[in-house]
């Protein structure tokens, strides 16, 4: 952890500060569904900063209607970048005929992401575009923008309801995308109300149906503060389909640098 | 084959001490991967020459092993393929055979590898490190390994790759048996050099490449043993002769990605000495490729690929004024199933790439090529008559 990081030193200050304007002026100044949504995504957003890089394995499992199963496994490297958005690079080890392939990504907050393929057999490096948002993610049923990090910016926000999910308090928001070419019209989002991490997202197509529901379960906690679940299940209501995401090996403080997300890192890795 | 392929292991004798170095280190992060390919080919038409058939197979194998440890990379990548038909189709080849260290900027990579440099799809212009397996495919794709010392730094400026290339690896073309051949064959044991020190002539090559926003940019230069020969006919009239030239090339790739545009181009200049018929030339391809993503929300894409070639050789080249028009289907499905058609603009040469996997570990692939309307003195003439179709099965352990 790096202890003198002046901002990461005001997100942990804000918290409480945060905190307090939620639970406090509430009472006193009536705040709009919106402004609650907002503050509920940015409290969401300040607690999950400064965790600096992480890797983990992922398992994903493609369930078609009938409940033939298949499998992919991505090896994901993560680096948080403060200023802008995230770096990753993905490792394919399954299936065989993909094994690795790997992409690197480049997130940006306003600008479109830069990403590259690395492609073993022929050794190349491809640039490619990232203006596939609403596309399937290796045949699964989620897309690359459910994939990609979750910035507060990248929805428009309103709060619901107080409810109950599963014996705990939760907010209901409903979060409109405001970037170009999302497949989804909305989604309806479930934020546990002491941790603040999703609980479930329901996904509206562009015709407002309801399309997939994903389910966040086994929550685990890493650093004494950061909260990621270990299974995400996302089942498509107009398909049949499904996908099960299940994280192994979570690892934080790996010791990546930038430059473990640079081209020549994307050739070397294996 | 097999004399050239110990000649060229010998060439760089490292590469057996590199060979025990990685059986020493740990197994704990080292992996074997392979692959077994069954391709089948069928010609459309009948053979133009006598001994050729109507229909080839082959059998390829494919071993991949690496292993990390702390800075070092340790890689290991072979092939062996078998035709039924034509011997010179037939090979055994090291592809890689290296160890990487990184430290900080710096990278050192010492033994037999394989580099990729360009942007376009039609032609490779500017990829000059590595000689074209030909027989592997028309495409030109497939590459034989090279001996080879790269240094290369990272900065803010971008990557500066410098290359030793002590050893050069010749050609492969099709024998009397193979389709997909000229006329007469070539004979590669008659391969003639301007260099007196033949395949010994150390190569060398430098590249620079950077990332600026939306733009890849890359520069290299090389200096040395020109990849493609100059085919000349041997006194007796009975076989092409492939001579390999002294060159110096300057390449220039550049890609520009806007959303869902891909702007590429590449353009080379290469000089040469009038040895063997050989010239100076300046050759340039380019264009785009715009994809249409998750078409009416079923997850299949579209993409359309338009690219233009020019060679200041004329006619004497294959690429010159030639306008290739292509488009990309991928259905993004759980069996990655996708295709690539395209035609040159003229007509005459159309290709279609496909590919699926069945089950988990198996993938059928499937790939044609057509000759139409090939004039007599055409340098495709003697494959006027090679439109075919290929099935392959590829089954990964």
């Amino acid at each position: 952890m790096k202890m003198f990081d002046k901002k990461l030193l005001m997100k942990q200050l804000m918290v409480p500060v945060a905190f307090a304007m939620m639970v406090l002026p509430m009472s006193v100044v009536a705040q709009t569904p919106e402004e609650k949504g907002l503050s509920i995504a940015q409290e969401s957003d300040v607690r999950d900063t400064g965790w600096g890089n992480s890797q983990a394995k992922m398992k994903m499992v493609l369930r078609n209607k009938a409940g033939k199963e298949s499998s992919r496994e991505v090896r994901i490297r993560n680096l948080e970048v403060t200023g802008d958005g995230d770096k990753s690079i993905s490792i394919f080890d399954k299936p065989a005929d993909v094994r690795g392939t790997a992409f690197l990504s480049h997130t940006h907050v306003i600008k479109a992401d830069d990403q590259w393929l690395y492609l073993p057999a022929l050794k190349r490096v491809k640039r490619i575009s990232s203006s596939n948002k609403s596309g399937p993610f290796m045949g699964s049923e989620f897309s690359y923008e459910d994939l990609s990090s979750q910035e507060v910016d990248k929805y428009t926000h309103k709060f619901l309801a107080d409810e109950q999910l599963e014996g705990r308090p939760v907010f209901k928001i409903e979060q409109v995308p405001t970037y170009a070419k999302s497949g989804y019209k909305k989604r309806i989002s479930w934020i546990d109300a002491e941790h603040y991490y999703p609980v479930k997202i329901e996904f509206y197509d562009r015709k407002e149906s309801l399309l997939k529901t994903l389910e966040f379960k086994d929550y685990q906690q890493y650093l004494s503060k950061y909260w990621r679940a270990n299974q995400m299940l996302m089942q498509n209501h107009q398909n049949g389909k499904s996908t099960d995401l299940i994280w192994e090996g979570y690892e934080f403080d790996v010791g990546f640098q930038d430059s473990d997300f640079s081209q020549s890192a994307l050739k070397r890795t294996r | 084959m097999i004399i050239k392929f110990k000649r060229y292991l010998q060439s760089f004798s490292l590469s057996v001490i590199l060979l025990a170095f990685m059986l020493m280190t740990s197994a704990a992060s080292a992996e074997w991967n392979n692959e077994i390919e069954l391709e089948y080919r069928y010609f459309l038409d009948s053979p133009q020459f006598s001994d050729q058939g109507q229909n080839a197979a082959a059998v390829i194998y494919r071993p991949v092993w690496s292993a990390v440890s702390g800075n070092s990379v340790y890689d290991f990548r072979g092939i062996a393929r078998y035709d039924e038909n034509d011997e010179e189709r037939n090979l055994i080849d090291v592809t890689e055979l290296s160890w990487l260290y990184t430290l900080n900027d710096w990278e050192f990579k010492i033994g037999l590898s394989k580099v990729f440099w360009g942007v376009a799809e039609t032609q490779h212009l500017v990829d000059i490190v590595n000689q074209t397996d030909l027989v592997a495919n028309i495409d030109g794709e497939s590459k034989l390994g090279q001996p080879m010392i790269r240094v290369s730094r990272s900065s803010d400026f971008g990557v500066f790759d410098a290359f030793v290339l002590p050893y050069f690896r010749e050609r492969t073309f099709a024998g009397s048996e193979g389709r997909l051949r000229t006329q007469p064959i070539v004979n590669t044991d008659l391969a003639r050099y301007e260099s007196s020190d033949e395949q010994s002539h150390i190569d060398y090559a430098l590249r620079w490449s950077h990332t600026v926003g939306a733009f890849d940019v890359g520069l290299s230069y090389f200096d040395g043993t020109g990849r493609d020969p100059v085919l000349t006919i041997s006194e007796d009239n009975r076989f092409l002769v492939p001579n390999y030239v002294q060159i110096q090339q300057i390449g220039l790739d550049v890609q520009a990605t806007f959303d869902a545009w891909l702007w590429k181009l590449e353009a080379i200049d290469r000089s040469a000495a009038d040895t063997f018929a050989s010239e100076s030339f300046q050759a340039a391809v380019g264009g785009f490729e715009y994809t249409f993503f998750n078409i009416a929300d079923a997850g299949a894409d579209i993409g359309l690929v338009a690219e233009y070639s020019y060679d200041s050789r004329g006619e004497q080249s294959i690429g010159d004024d030639l306008l290739f028009l292509g488009m990309r289907l991928a259905l993004n499905d759980e069996q990655s199933t996708d295709l690539l058609l395209g035609c040159s603009a003229d007509g005459e040469l159309c290709s279609v790439e496909g590919s699926r996997r069945l089950g988990e570990s198996v993938k059928l692939s499937i790939r044609a090529n057509t000759f139409s309307d090939i004039a007599d003195d055409s340098l495709l003439a003697s494959q006027r008559q090679d439109d075919y179709i290929q099935l392959s099965l590829a089954y990964f352990f």
